[in-house]
C-alpha cells in the first residue's frame, strides 16, 4: 500500500514537474516562436470560416489549432494552451495503457507521446493543428478500448476511423495501429490477468476480418475521398494539410508520434512489476525520460531562430530600446537579426554612433533580400516602412504573405497592407483588410480605430507614424529594386533632405560597403543634418579619409570632430603602424570604431548589388 | 394576478413582433439602398443565381420584397438578403424578359426606412452556364494558392479544374477555349512540371512550345474556330515595380512576336510580317471566320527606359487555314497614333460584328493601369467608342464573349482598386451595353473576404469535363516538342 502511495505522489510530481517544465520552457525560452507562428496565419471568427474548414479532411483539428494559435498573441497564453494540452494528451494515453495494464508504476511511459509532442511543437513548421489531430485520434482510441464487446467495438470502429478521419486527418493510422495492436494482444491468448477481473475484455466475438475491414476502411476512405470530392497530391489526401506545412516534404517526427500508442501498448503489456521494484521501475523511467527529454529538446529546438524570431517579434512592435538591450545579451549571428538590429539603432538615431559596435559584415545586414521564401520580405518590410519606402514595404509583405508554407495567410501581413494602403490613399483596399482584421479577436480593436481614419486625410497625416511616412512619401517614380538600393537611398536624400533614417542608412551603405569615395561626397549633406553631435563612425570615417589624403586629421579636421576622437585615432595610429600583431593588439580597444571595421572588417558579398542607377527613366 | 400576467406577456409579444416589421410609421426614402454588390438596375439573364446581396448601412433587420408580374416574394435578414434558390428560379422564370421590382425595407437607429425600389431587367437569352476563371493574388513575384476553376452560373457550385494544391509549385495561366468549347481547351503550366496543356477530342497532350527559333513558350491564345490552330504571341515578358503612391507595378515585353500553332502537324508558324524585329506584337485573336487574325503592335522601344512610350495599335492580317499562310498586308483597325493610346485584349464577338478591346494610357499589361477602359469598335462601320456603361474608375481590363455574343464578362477592379472580380454586361443587338452585375455568390461577403483575382473570365457552354485527374497523366510525361516554320 505504501508503495501505491509512493506511486501516486511521484506520478503527481512528475506531472506538475513536466508540464510547469513545459509552461516555463515556452513561455522563457521559446516564446517568440509562438508570437511567429500566431502572426501567419489569419483565423476569422465566421460561420463561412469555420465551414471552409470543415470541408477537408482534417479540418475540423485544423480549424481548433488555429482557433488556440491566435492565442499565442498572447505571450502567456500559448504556452499555457501547449501544456494543457499535453497534459491532456497524457492523460488519455494514460487511460488507454490502463485498459492494458493498470499497473500505476509504468505512469511514466503515458508522458513519451507529450514529450515528443512538445518536441515537436519547437519546430515552426508543424501547427498545432498536428497534435489536436493526435489527440482527437487518441480521444477515439480510448472510446475505442472502452468498449468490452468484441462485436460492439467492431462497430464502433467502422465510425471512429473515418469520423477520425474526417476531422482530424491522417492521425486516423494511429487510431487504426492503436486498434489493431489492441485486438492482437487481447486475442493473442496471453491475455493478462487484470487486478479486477471484472475488466477482462471479452475478445472472443472479435474475429479477424474485423481488422481487416479496419484497414481497408483507413486506406480506401482517403482515396475515395481524392477520387470524389478533393482532388490533391496522395499524401495530402491520407494525412491531410493540417500536420505539416511543407505539402511537399514528409512530416517524420509526426509519423513516428503515430506509432507511439501501439509501441507503449505492446511494453505495458509485456512489463509486470511487482510492488518491490516499484522503485528502481519508476527511477529507471524517471531517468531516462530526463535523458530523453534533455537530448530531444537540445536536438529539435532551435534556439538559433529563437534568437531571429524574438529580433523580428521586437521590431514589429516596435520596441527599438528592447532589440538594443537583448543585442547585448545575444548578439545578432546572422544578417536576419542583424538587419533588425540596425533598424532599431537606427529608429532610436545611434545608427551612426554604435553600428560598429556590433559585427557588421556588408550591405546584407542593412537591407534583405527577397528569395521566394517569407522570413527575410516579412522582416525586410520593416526596414522599407521606417524608412518611408511604402511601395517596397507593401511588396515585401505582400510577397512573405505569399510564400508562407502552407498556404496560408497572415494577420501581420495584412495589418501592414492595410497601412501602406491607407497611407498611398488606397482607402478602399485598405478597407478590404481593416474588415478581415474585424473578425479576427486581437486584431479588431486595431482594425476598428484604424478604420475610423480613412478618408480622413487629416488624421492620417497628423498621425506621428503614417504622417511621417507620406511627408517621406517618394515624389517622382522610379522602379525599385532591393540591388539599386544605393540609388534608391540617394534618391530619398534627395528628395527628403530632412529624412534622417534614409540619409544615416545611406551613411552606413557606403560605411558598411568601405566606399569612402562616396560617403565623403554626402558630408556637406550630414552638415545640414543639425546633429548636435555627430555620430562617431561618421568622425572616424572623415579622419581617416584625412590621413589617407596625406592630411595631418587632428589639425586639419572640422570643428565638429571631437577630441576624443582625435586623440584615439592617434593612438589607434600608434599601435597599428609600429606593430605586426595589429588586430589582436586593437581588437579589445578599438574593436568597435570604424577604423577597424575599415581595416579587419569582412564584407560579405551582397546578395544585395551595388549598382548604379539604374532605376528606369521616370 | 396571474391573468394581468398573461395579458402583458401577450400583447408585449404583440408589440416586439410588430416593431419587427416595417409599420406604418415608415420613413421613406427617395435614394436607392447602398447593397453590396451593386445589382439596382442591372440587366440578367433568366439563368443566373441567386442575387444574394448585403446591405452597407448598419440594419438591424432588413426586408427586401421582390416584385414579379404575378408574384412576389419577401426575404428577412439582419443585414444580408439570400434568396431562395428555388423562388428565384421561379421567378426568373416566371418573368423572362421582363422586370423585377425590388424594394428593401431597412430598421436602423431611428426605425424603419423604405428605400427607393430598383429594377432588374430579364433577358430571355440566356448566359452560357459555366464560367471558367484563375484564381491568383494580385501579387508581385510569388503567389501562393492559385488554379483554374469553373463555375455554374446558375448555381454557386465552383470546382478546381487544375490547382497548385495538387501540383504544388506548379503555375496555370492562359486557359483558352474553342470558340466557348468546354472540351477543347488549352492552358499553360509553369514550374515544376512545365509545358502547355492541350485538351481535344478526348485526349490530354503536353507540349513543349519553345523553339529554338523562337523567343519564349507560347503565351497569349486564342483559337481558331475551326479547331486547327490556336494563334499564340511569343513574349519576353518583364516585371518592374514602381515607387510612388499612384502605381504598383508595370508590365511589358522587350520582345514579341505572333505564332499560328497548328495542332494537326504539330508546328509553329508565324511570317516575319508579324515577327518583326521593329515592333511588338501581342494579344493576338482570329475573327469568327477564321479568314482574319487581329492582335496589336507597336514600334519597339528601349525597354525599360521607355516603357510609358509603347503603345499598340489594333491591327488585322489575313490569314488562310487551307494552307496555314498570312496576309501580306496589314491593317490597322485603331491607330495609337490617333487614340494617343494603347490598345489590348481585342476580342470579337461570336456574330463577327463587335469587337470589345481594351485601351490605356501605354503599355500593353492594363489590369495595372488605373485608367484601362473597355472600348467597343463597329467591326461594319470601323468607330470605336468608349463602353461608358460597363466602364468605371478603376480598371476594366480582361474581357470575351459568350457564345450567343449577348453577353460580355469582363475584370474589374472597381470594388477596391485592387482585387479583380468577374462581371457580366448584356449587349443588345445594337451593340448597346447595360449596367453589369458582378457575379453573384452565395454569401455576399464572399469577395470582401476572398484573396485572390479573377483572371482571365471566360464563358464555356457547358461543364469542362477533364479536370486534374486527367491531365496528371499527361502533365507526367515528357511534354511534346513542336517544330517551327517560317512561312514567308
Amino acid at each position: 500500500m505504501e508503495k501505491k502511495k509512493v506511486v501516486k505522489y511521484a506520478d503527481y510530481i512528475f506531472s506538475g514537474v513536466f508540464f510547469a517544465g513545459l509552461f516555463v520552457f515556452f513561455t522563457f525560452f521559446y516564446n517568440s516562436h509562438l508570437h511567429f507562428q500566431e502572426q501567419f496565419q489569419l483565423f476569422l471568427m465566421t460561420k463561412g470560416f469555420f465551414l471552409s474548414k470543415l470541408g477537408f479532411p482534417g479540418g475540423f483539428s485544423g480549424y481548433i489549432g488555429g482557433f488556440l494559435t491566435q492565442f499565442y498573441y498572447l505571450s502567456f497564453a500559448g504556452p499555457l494552451i501547449i501544456a494543457g494540452l499535453l497534459f491532456t494528451l497524457q492523460q488519455v494515453i494514460k487511460r488507454i495503457l490502463q485498459s492494458i495494464n493498470s499497473g500505476s508504476a509504468l505512469f511514466p511511459v503515458s508522458f513519451v507521446p507529450s514529450l515528443l509532442a512538445g518536441m515537436i511543437l519547437c519546430n515552426e513548421f508543424y501547427p498545432l493543428s498536428a497534435i489536436i489531430g493526435f489527440l482527437l485520434a487518441m480521444l477515439s482510441g480510448l472510446v475505442y478500448v472502452g468498449i468490452k464487446s468484441g462485436r460492439s467495438r467492431f462497430a464502433a470502429g467502422l465510425v471512429l476511423i473515418p469520423l477520425t478521419y474526417w476531422l482530424a486527418g491522417g492521425s486516423h493510422f494511429s487510431l487504426l495501429l492503436l486498434m489493431l495492436m489492441y485486438e492482437l494482444l487481447q486475442s493473442s491468448g496471453l491475455r493478462k490477468k487484470m487486478p479486477d477481473s471484472n475488466k477482462a475484455v471479452n475478445s472472443d466475438n472479435f474475429k479477424l476480418w474485423y481488422s481487416i475491414t479496419y484497414i481497408l476502411i483507413a486506406a480506401v476512405i482517403p482515396l475515395l475521398v481524392r477520387q470524389y470530392f478533393i482532388l490533391q497530391p496522395l499524401m495530402m489526401t491520407f494525412l491531410s494539410e493540417f500536420y505539416y506545412n511543407i505539402p511537399t516534404a514528409i512530416p517524420v517526427a509526426v509519423l513516428v508520434l503515430f506509432t507511439l500508442p501501439p509501441l507503449l501498448i505492446l511494453i505495458v503489456w509485456f512489463i509486470s512489476l511487482k510492488e518491490k521494484s516499484y522503485k528502481a521501475a519508476l527511477t529507471f523511467q524517471i531517468t531516462a525520460f530526463a535523458v530523453l527529454a534533455w537530448f530531444g529538446f537540445k536536438s529539435l529546438a532551435n534556439f538559433e531562430a529563437e534568437q531571429i524570431m524574438t529580433y523580428d517579434y521586437l521590431v514589429r512592435n516596435e520596441k527599438w530600446d528592447d532589440v538594443l538591450k537583448y543585442a547585448d545579451k545575444k548578439p545578432p549571428r546572422n544578417f536576419l537579426s542583424l538587419a533588425m538590429l540596425n533598424l532599431s539603432l537606427a529608429k532610436t538615431g545611434q545608427l551612426g554612433n554604435r553600428m560598429f559596435q556590433y559585427d557588421q559584415h556588408g550591405v546584407n545586414g542593412l537591407f534583405l533580400s527577397f528569395n521566394r521564401e517569407y522570413v527575410a520580405p516579412i522582416m525586410g518590410n520593416e526596414i522599407f516602412y521606417q524608412l518611408g519606402l511604402t511601395n517596397a514595404s507593401q511588396e515585401y509583405a505582400f510577397e512573405s504573405m505569399e510564400t508562407i508554407p502552407g498556404m496560408g495567410k497572415s494577420a501581420r501581413v495584412i495589418k501592414r497592407l492595410a497601412e501602406t494602403n491607407m497611407i498611398n490613399g488606397h482607402y478602399k483596399a485598405s478597407e478590404k483588410y481593416l474588415k478581415l482584421l474585424e473578425k479576427t479577436i486581437f486584431y479588431r480593436k486595431w482594425a476598428k480605430s484604424t478604420m475610423t481614419c480613412l478618408y480622413n486625410e487629416e488624421k492620417i497625416n497628423n498621425d506621428p507614424v503614417w504622417g511621417e511616412k507620406r511627408r517621406f512619401m517618394v515624389r517622382s517614380d522610379y522602379f525599385f529594386h532591393v540591388k539599386n538600393i544605393e540609388a534608391v537611398l540617394n534618391r530619398m536624400v534627395k528628395e527628403h533632405p530632412d529624412n534622417k533614417i534614409a540619409f544615416e542608412y545611406l551613411m552606413a551603405f557606403y560605411m558598411v560597403n568601405k566606399d569612402l569615395r562616396n560617403f565623403i561626397t554626402f558630408i556637406p549633406v550630414m552638415e545640414k543634418m543639425q546633429y548636435s553631435n555627430v555620430p562617431i563612425s561618421y568622425q572616424e570615417a572623415i579622419l581617416f579619409i584625412l590621413a589617407l589624403n596625406n592630411q595631418d586629421p587632428i589639425t586639419s579636421s572640422p570643428a565638429y570632430i571631437s577630441n576624443n576622437t582625435k586623440l584615439r585615432m592617434k593612438s589607434y595610429t600608434e599601435i597599428y603602424t609600429t606593430f605586426t600583431n595589429t588586430r589582436e593588439r586593437l581588437e579589445k580597444q578599438y574593436g568597435e570604431t570604424y577604423w577597424f571595421y575599415l581595416h579587419f572588417g569582412e564584407v560579405e558579398s551582397s546578395q544585395v548589388e551595388e549598382k548604379k542607377d539604374n532605376t528606369g527613366s521616370t | 394576478m396571474k391573468l394581468l400576467k398573461h395579458i402583458v406577456f401577450f400583447v408585449s409579444s404583440v408589440l416586439i413582433c410588430s416593431c419587427s416589421k416595417p409599420g406604418n410609421d415608415l420613413k421613406v426614402k427617395d435614394t436607392f439602398p447602398r447593397i453590396f454588390p451593386d445589382y439596382c438596375d442591372v440587366v440578367i439573364p433568366q439563368n443566373i443565381a441567386s442575387l444574394n446581396f448585403k446591405f452597407l448601412d448598419d440594419s438591424q433587420k432588413l426586408e427586401a420584397t421582390i416584385e414579379g408580374t404575378n408574384e412576389k416574394i419577401t426575404i428577412r435578414g439582419k443585414d444580408k438578403i439570400i434568396i431562395p434558390a428555388r423562388k428565384w428560379r421561379r421567378l426568373l422564370q416566371d418573368n423572362s424578359g421582363s422586370i423585377l421590382s425590388v424594394t428593401i425595407y431597412a430598421r436602423l437607429e431611428g426605425g424603419w426606412h423604405k428605400y427607393k425600389p430598383f429594377s432588374i431587367f430579364i433577358k430571355s437569352e440566356p448566359v452560357d452556364q459555366w464560367i471558367v476563371y484563375r484564381l491568383i493574388a494580385p501579387g508581385y513575384e510569388a503567389w501562393s494558392e492559385m488554379g483554374i476553376y469553373q463555375r455554374n452560373l446558375k448555381t454557386f457550385e465552383q470546382e478546381p479544374i487544375v490547382n497548385n494544391r495538387l501540383l504544388p509549385g506548379g503555375c496555370m495561366n492562359c486557359h483558352s477555349f474553342n470558340s466557348n468549347n468546354p472540351d477543347e481547351m488549352m492552358f499553360h503550366l509553369r514550374g515544376n512540371v512545365g509545358g502547355t496543356v492541350l485538351v481535344q477530342d478526348g485526349n490530354v497532350t503536353i507540349l513543349n512550345t519553345k523553339t529554338r527559333e523562337t523567343i519564349s513558350n507560347c503565351v497569349y491564345p486564342y483559337w481558331h474556330p475551326s479547331g486547327d490552330f490556336i494563334t499564340y504571341s511569343v513574349n519576353n515578358i518583364e516585371q518592374v515595380f514602381h515607387s510612388v503612391k499612384e502605381k504598383r507595378i508595370e508590365v511589358f515585353d522587350s520582345r514579341s512576336d505572333i505564332m499560328v500553332y497548328d495542332i494537326r502537324n504539330n508546328k509553329l508558324i508565324t511570317s516575319k510580317i508579324i515577327s518583326s524585329e521593329e515592333s511588338f506584337e501581342t494579344f493576338p485573336a482570329f475573327t469568327p471566320d477564321g479568314k482574319s487574325l487581329v492582335f496589336c503592335s507597336a514600334k519597339k522601344g528601349p525597354q525599360p527606359d521607355d516603357y510609358n512610350k509603347i503603345r499598340y495599335s489594333l491591327c488585322k492580317i489575313d490569314f488562310d487555314a487551307s494552307t496555314g499562310t498570312f496576309g501580306e498586308r496589314i491593317d490597322t483597325l485603331v491607330s495609337s497614333f490617333q487614340t494617343g493610346k494603347s490598345v489590348s485584349f481585342p476580342r470579337i464577338s461570336p456574330d463577327g460584328r463587335s469587337l470589345v478591346f481594351t485601351l490605356s494610357d501605354y503599355g500593353n499589361f492594363s489590369i495595372w493601369h488605373r485608367e484601362a477602359d473597355l472600348y467597343q469598335l463597329d467591326l461594319a462601320t470601323g468607330i470605336f467608342s468608349r463602353i461608358d456603361a460597363i466602364n468605371s474608375p478603376e480598371t476594366e481590363s480582361y474581357h470575351s464573349w459568350s457564345s450567343n455574343s449577348r453577353w460580355l464578362i469582363f475584370s474589374s477592379r472597381r470594388t477596391d482598386g485592387l482585387y479583380t472580380h468577374p462581371f457580366i454586361a448584356y449587349v443588345d443587338e445594337g451593340g448597346k451595353f447595360s449596367k453589369p452585375f458582378m457575379v453573384p455568390q452565395k454569401d455576399p461577403d464572399f469577395y470582401e473576404e476572398l484573396l485572390r483575382s479573377f483572371n482571365v473570365p471566360e464563358f464555356v457552354t457547358g461543364k469542362v469535363k477533364k479536370d486534374g485527374r486527367d491531365m496528371l497523366k499527361a502533365i507526367g510525361s515528357p511534354a511534346k516538342d513542336v517544330k517551327f516554320e517560317l512561312k514567308d
